[in-house]
């Protein structure tokens, strides 16, 4: 009969330490903006100028 | 004549925009400034699908009227009959792409 080697689940092992730490996430209410035109918002990828990060260091327009 | 990369394109970006605000509409129900922009974008959206349909072939199963689409008899086999236009237009590797 096979068996299927079953991968230890690693995340028990995941506990706080000294290289692992808690922490509480905290993500504010995004409010209502004036989104960008279509066009514009395709080409940042987000329709919400607050959003409109840069992820990449290249590609893109600035608004 | 109306530019069909163009119409195209419009849609892209509507959608794009329909598709953004509902993310948002996720997590904000009650937005009243999300849901007349909802509103908005979809109305174009409908319209712009709605025009494409008339003029080129159905771009969704909900613009599928063999009665009035592919105005322009645009890539298609039975240009002067009534027929399913859903294989109307060009496939993506006959440069349906734009």
């Amino acid at each position: 009969m096979n068996s299927v080697a079953v991968k230890e689940c690693e995340c028990e092992t995941a506990t706080p330490s000294k290289s692992v730490a808690l922490a509480i996430a905290t993500v504010p209410m995004q409010p209502w903006e004036q989104p960008y035109d279509p066009k514009t918002a395709l080409k940042h990828g987000t329709i919400f100028p607050s959003l409109d990060l840069p992820f990449y260091v290249t590609g893109g327009d600035q608004p | 004549m109306i530019d069909q990369k163009n119409l195209l394109s419009q849609i892209t970006e509507i959608s794009f925009t329909v598709n953004d605000l509902n993310l948002y509409l996720d997590t904000h129900p009650l937005d009243e400034n999300a849901l007349n922009a909802f509103k908005d974008a979809m109305t174009q959206r409908k319209q712009l699908l709605q025009t494409y349909a008339e003029n080129f072939e159905p771009l969704t199963m909900n613009c599928i009227c063999p009665d009035s689409n592919n105005k322009t008899k645009s890539h298609t086999k039975y240009p002067d009959q009534r027929h399913f236009t859903w294989s109307d237009g060009p496939l993506p590797w006959e440069g349906g792409v734009f």
